[in-house]
């Protein structure tokens, strides 16, 4: 098989779980982010910051692990750009082998619509300020040449449309396709609010004690941003790319601080014309939530069939499988089987995993949390997993 | 330099001097397509 058709058999049997169909096998897609640099025996401080060793390390881990895909390929933490601008959000400890990345509000109580009717205004005169202390105190053009520049390499390994240096390596050394050719992107405000301008604290506030401002800068931002990104969507050809494994990438956050009434008013409406759309045009998504999403379920329930892979970071996939039978399932290799238990443990859930979820279609092979620290997951049980995933045919038991 | 950083830091002056003065891979006499690059720059960075 060439690397050609090995990429092409990978998105074939993605495309198929997220279909509900029977693929040949079941798909195995990598959540591993850093740990992939300490599994290569890299420092942290070393990979984050030199692309050439990144694309060692994940050389390396596909050499070694022959994932169907890869979610993250070294791309996630554009740090370098970040330690030259003199931000402090990100803390890296090679010693614990831990990276932080504190959370930002960019926005003061109170800003929200001063943000919201200019953009470009805020984040130029106030938003930079904050973050970048340089900019308004001790300005240096060759801070931001030099910044410029790493961020221009940082885009270039990851790819403007993520098909940059490494997943072209990718696909041509390994044959691992491209992981997502998004068809377009329709921002919703909360999500927006929640991980940039107010920050988990700042929205909590804002939800209760300035909703009225939340709704009046919501209101701006879907004109500006919701509005036209679906319509874009709305008119964009129908059908997917079948050199990618996806057609979009949705992460869910701002629903942890959400109860039920403000889920039905500032996500699910937006969330539900995406997944439509991706419905009419033939796309498919991966849906991550972070946290539990169980409580939200029921509305999941009303997706069309055959366009979501639900990825799950803190539910029970088995429990999602009965609830959801209109979504792919996508998850629970657990991290804490994979990084401290026996390797007899790890086959023996990987092997339910396809057996129960797998075996007719609409599941899909995946770590539920992020791969960042070494215990989440000893190399050789991950080693055996990956190995059993690629023989295994529940239909031949 | 006080007066210049005192004018980067407004918008939307900041993005003229910026295009003018960084080192851009684009030529200095596409004025319009250096400011977009520094705009982008920007909101890259903002989301950092």
């Amino acid at each position: 098989m060439t690397m050609q058709e090995l990429a092409a058999y990978r998105v074939k049997i993605v495309r198929d779980a997220v279909a509900l169909k029977k693929p040949d096998r079941v798909p195995h897609i990598s959540h591993f982010v850093t740990w992939k640099i300490l599994d290569a025996g890299y420092k942290l401080s070393e990979a984050m910051c030199d692309w050439d060793i990144m694309e060692k390390v994940v050389c390396e881990f596909q050499e070694k692990y022959r994932f169907d895909a890869l979610i993250e390929f070294g791309h996630r933490n554009n740090y370098e750009t970040s330690k030259i601008l003199g931000s402090s959000r990100y803390i890296i400890n090679d010693e614990a082998e831990s990276v932080s990345y504190l959370d930002f509000a960019l926005c003061k109580e109170g800003e929200l619509v001063e943000f919201a009717k200019n953009p470009r205004k805020f984040k130029w005169e106030k938003g930079m300020v904050r973050k970048y202390p340089f900019w308004a105190e001790e300005f240096d053009i060759d801070i931001l040449n030099r910044a410029y520049k790493a961020n221009m390499d940082y885009l270039n390994f990851m790819g403007f449309d993520l098909r940059g240096r490494m997943p072209k390596k990718l696909l041509n050394d390994y044959g691992v396709p491209y992981y997502m050719d998004r068809k377009g992107y329709a921002p919703i405000a909360i999500e927006t609010i929640f991980n940039q301008l107010r920050g988990i604290r700042g929205t909590s506030i804002d939800m209760r004690r300035h909703t009225d401002e939340l709704r009046e800068a919501i209101a701006i931002m879907d004109e500006t941003g919701f509005k036209p990104g679906i319509e874009a969507m709305r008119k964009a050809p129908a059908g997917s790319n079948m050199d990618s494994t996806f057609d979009s990438d949705q992460i869910l956050l701002a629903h942890t601080i959400l109860n039920e009434k403000q889920w039905e008013e500032f996500y699910w409406p937006y969330l539900k014309q995406i997944v439509d759309v991706h419905g009419e045009k033939g796309w498919t998504m991966r849906l991550f939530t972070e946290g539990s999403s169980k409580r939200f379920w029921p509305y999941f329930r009303q997706f069309p069939a055959g366009v979501v892979a639900l990825h799950l970071e803190a539910d029970d996939v088995f429990e999602a499988r009965e609830a959801l039978p209109n979504c792919c399932i996508m998850g629970g290799m657990k991290n804490e089987i994979l990084g401290r238990g026996t390797k007899q443990e790890c086959l023996d859930l990987a092997k339910r995993l396809i057996d129960e979820l797998g075996s007719q279609g609409g599941f899909i092979l995946n770590q539920p949390k992020m791969g960042s620290y070494r215990n989440d997951a000893n190399p050789e049980n991950l080693k055996a997993v990956c190995d059993f995933v690629l023989e295994y045919r529940p239909s031949q038991n | 330099m006080a007066e210049m950083v005192k004018d980067i830091a407004k918008y939307p002056e900041g993005v003229e001097i910026l295009a003018e003065k960084m080192d851009l891979p684009i030529p200095k006499e596409d004025m319009e397509a250096r400011k977009m690059a520094v705009l982008m720059f920007m909101e890259s960075i903002c989301g950092l």
